[in-house]
């Protein structure tokens, strides 16, 4: 900077300052740009975003061959598939994706090898791609993990034609049915409204006449799993669908919720109330299922389910 | 009386010298000085107000000295009434009269009306023990004060907000009550729930009371604000003097909390503010002490009192020494109240927070809330020296004492001048950077101090030298020059600078396209 006389000085600070007061006054004539978001805005704010925005991952599970491109390349972990044998089929039994992981760094979708074309973009897309979608607020880190494949319901790796580009859904579409499951059936939201359906308090959970009916509902299910030809897989499979919180927060010592089920029904874990974003609800249910394979009658499985979740979350 | 004494300079001198203090209430004297020996000490002794036509009980205790009671008896005789003008003084003893010098009148004030006065008024006429009543009504006074403080925080905060937010181009506050207006009250009742956190390696005892004191050192200054003509609490005769004597209170607050914190940043924080706060009183003093001068009285109603309605009646345009002076008291009192350009106390980007950083709750909260009822205070004080207080021109003191009611059109106007000042507060924090800690220095040390202490020096010549004439040509002058010139040149600026913004807020109500 120039060096300034004393009176030099005195006259650029004078004027400068003015002249800078002159320019925020200015400013301060302009209209505010700020959108209003969520209420005030003209469109909606996700159709305002640029078609490369980076927001939650999506996965077409109608298109994906369950090569694994994505979860190898994923630098933080944040996908897990799971791909088991049913007969002489491989089907994906789990396709998760932490969001609240997930750092946006795309990797997962450059190493997808399967195109895609989705209406209204102008780039082809992948299997697995961005969406605009953002709105993830949540008190529960784990609701927003994205299942994609719904437990019980295994989804056959897609066979791709060569040179043939598959139509995909609208993208975000996916996201937002995701989204809407997870907080839905993960763990905070489940617990809400399976409280909710139970009537709420430990009292309520463990009031007789609820038990009763929880009991004989789960029996008929619980019979239809020991009649099936894997009985250990189809009880676990119960566990986790009926009992468990389907978090998979490693809380009670197995690295899925299906590790727990598994060890309780072959006998490892003997303890049926490590589930701790179930709650006393997680306790009752993998009790009731627990004695119903034993055989015991619906009245004596509910007594003993409602005397064992009084006994550890009083 | 400095004025009274430069006017006698040429001629012949007048009899009496001098009286002081010329604001009296009931119970107090004044004394009255011949320029020879002349009384007769123990003659029977009055002193006249010759424009009230008031006479006042009065002893010769030197042959140079008259005292003259004001006693309960004269307020009975007046009636308790409130009576100013500008007098000469005469004494009478044993058919012999002396005047003082019919050119420098005295600006006679007696039992001026004040908060306190009204406090005196009920104790004296109300049953059961006087100091009772006293106590009860100065209590009363004090809270009618402090209430609104954290109201006046509150809305300044949010109106900084959103003036920040519209010279960014956002809106600032607006989800909270009418536009965001409320936004200070969610903002403060999240404030008071939080948890008071001591630290465990602080002083407990310094730390808790270094807020107190910072609220203290603010509210006292409340005692002399002038905000109308009997909108005040009390009238003190060295109420400027108070003034400056009560807000270094705050800088013992900001170093004691800063100290107690044990903490670097609080530490660092407080040693500025300290070495900031004491740097910038000199300036400020002595700009103070300029428009002191000017009004021959420090008392804050006096001061406003002497100036007047119109523009080029207010001290800000009196003579060019004023009108520096008031720049250098503005640039000083943004350092005291560590206001940006000066905010180096607490500067956010090196300091975490500055003297408070380790504060949390409600002791946090009392260090913003003074830091922003300053801001207003600081506007009163401007308001009250340099831009004719609660003066309405045309209306004088008989007039106010006729119709109360146009004391709310004075004390309207004191709001809005204060509010004019904390607007360019504001203004001025989101236009200029943050001062290195050697600029800041320089400024104080190397330009406020010698330009303030010009600027008195030369005041004293002015009104000894410039003919009263003269001095309202130049008023006016100044007036024009600056006042309608300057800002002419500074909104064709602002106009410059805003040519090429398409998205005006002034076009689109006026339903104009800029080109």
């Amino acid at each position: 900077m120039r060096r300034r006389s004393y009176f030099g000085a005195i006259v650029a600070g004078v004027r400068t300052t003015a002249e800078g007061m002159a320019v925020t006054m200015a400013q301060y004539f302009r209209r505010p740009t700020t959108v209003q978001y969520p209420d005030r805005t003209d469109v909606a704010v996700v159709d305002s975003l640029p078609e490369r925005y980076r927001g939650f991952l999506e996965v077409d599970m109608d298109i994906c061959t369950a090569c694994k491109a994505c979860e190898r390349d994923c630098p933080i972990n944040v996908i897990a598939i799971d791909i088991e044998k049913v007969g002489d089929q491989r089907v994906m039994t789990r396709f998760d994706i932490d969001m609240g992981k997930c750092m946006y760094c795309g990797i997962c979708v450059e190493s997808c090898p399967i195109p895609a074309v989705a209406p209204g973009d102008l780039e082809e897309t992948k299997c697995i791609r961005m969406t605009r979608e953002f709105e993830g607020a949540t008190s529960e880190f784990s609701s927003l993990t994205f299942r994609f494949v719904q437990s019980g319901d295994p989804v056959v790796p897609y066979k791709p034609t060569k040179g043939l580009v598959p139509p995909t859904s609208r993208r975000g579409l996916i996201a937002r049915e995701v989204r809407r499951t997870a907080q839905s059936v993960n763990p905070v939201a489940f617990r809400w409204s399976q409280a909710q359906k139970a009537g709420g308090s430990l009292a309520d959970l463990t009031r007789s006449e609820l038990v009763q009916a929880r009991a004989e509902a789960l029996a008929t299910q619980v019979a239809a799993a020991r009649a099936a030809a894997d009985e250990p897989a189809a009880v676990a499979q119960l566990l986790v669908a009926e009992a468990l919180a389907r978090t998979d927060c490693e809380k009670c010592g197995w690295p899925t919720c299906r590790a727990y089920a598994d060890a309780i029904v072959s006998g490892a874990d003997r303890a049926l109330d490590k589930c701790e974003p179930g709650g006393a609800r997680a306790t009752r249910d993998t009790n009731l299922i627990v004695q119903l394979r034993r055989g015991v009658a619906p009245v004596d499985a509910a007594a003993h389910a409602s005397a064992a979740t009084l006994r550890r979350h009083r | 009386m400095l004025v009274a004494g430069c006017g006698a300079g040429d001629g012949e001198t007048a009899a009496i010298r001098d009286a002081r203090p010329t604001r009296l209430q009931r119970g107090e004297r004044m004394l009255v000085e011949a320029s020879s020996p002349i009384f007769d000490v123990g003659a029977p002794t009055s002193v006249l107000i010759d424009a009230l036509g008031v006479t006042l009980p009065a002893r010769a205790v030197a042959a140079g000295r008259v005292v003259a009671d004001v006693d309960a008896s004269v307020e009975r005789a007046l009636g308790g009434r409130h009576l100013a003008a500008q007098s000469t003084i005469t004494v009478v003893q044993s058919e012999q009269r002396w005047s003082s010098d019919p050119r420098t009148r005295f600006a006679v004030d007696l039992f001026p009306h004040s908060l306190q006065h009204l406090a005196n008024g009920w104790a004296a006429h109300l049953p059961g023990p006087a100091w009772l009543w006293w106590a009860a009504a100065l209590l009363m006074a004090a809270a009618i004060v402090a209430g609104p403080l954290p109201v006046i925080a509150g809305l300044i905060v949010v109106w900084e907000r959103k003036v920040s937010g519209y010279m960014g181009s956002r809106l600032g506050p607006n989800r909270v009550g009418p536009n965001g207006w409320l936004q200070w009250l969610a903002d403060g009742l999240k404030l008071l729930m939080k948890e008071d956190i001591i630290p465990t390696e602080a002083d407990p005892h310094l730390f808790r009371a270094a807020p107190y004191l910072a609220f203290l050192g603010l509210f006292l200054t409340f005692v002399v604000l002038p905000f109308s003509r009997y909108l005040i609490v009390s009238d003190l005769d060295i109420g400027l003097l108070f003034l400056l004597s009560v807000t270094p209170l705050v800088v013992v607050s900001i170093i004691m909390g800063g100290w107690s914190s044990n903490s670097k940043w609080s530490l660092l924080g407080g040693m500025r503010s300290a070495a900031q706060i004491i740097s910038y009183e000199l300036p400020a003093s002595v700009a103070l002490l300029t428009v002191a001068t000017l009004a021959g009285s420090l008392s804050t109603q006096s001061i406003v009192a002497s100036q007047g309605g119109w523009p080029w009646q207010w001290y800000l345009f009196h003579d060019p020494f004023t009108l520096v002076a008031f720049f250098i008291w503005f640039g000083s009192a943004l350092a005291e109240g560590n206001r940006t350009p000066f905010d180096l106390p607490e500067a956010e980007s090196e300091l975490v927070s500055g003297y408070n950083t380790e504060y949390s709750g409600f002791r946090f909260s009392l260090f913003p809330l003074v830091e922003w009822v300053n801001i207003a205070v600081i506007g009163a004080v401007g308001t009250m020296l340099f831009l004719g207080g609660w003066r309405i021109p045309l209306v004088d003191a008989a007039l106010l004492e006729r119709h109360w009611w146009i004391d709310l059109a004075g004390f309207a106007l004191f709001i809005a001048k204060d509010l004019s000042i904390v607007f360019v507060v504001i203004w001025i924090r989101w236009t200029l950077p943050r001062f290195r800690v050697d600029q800041m220095m320089n400024l104080c040390w190397k330009y406020f101090i010698p330009f303030a202490f010009i600027c008195f020096v030369g005041e004293l010549a002015w009104l000894w030298l410039v003919p009263p004439l003269a001095q309202t040509i130049v008023s006016i002058a100044g007036f024009a020059i600056f006042g309608v010139g300057f800002g002419g040149w500074f909104l064709s600026r602002v106009r410059y600078n805003a040519r090429r913004y398409q998205d005006l807020v002034l076009n689109d109500a006026l339903g104009r396209v800029n080109s």
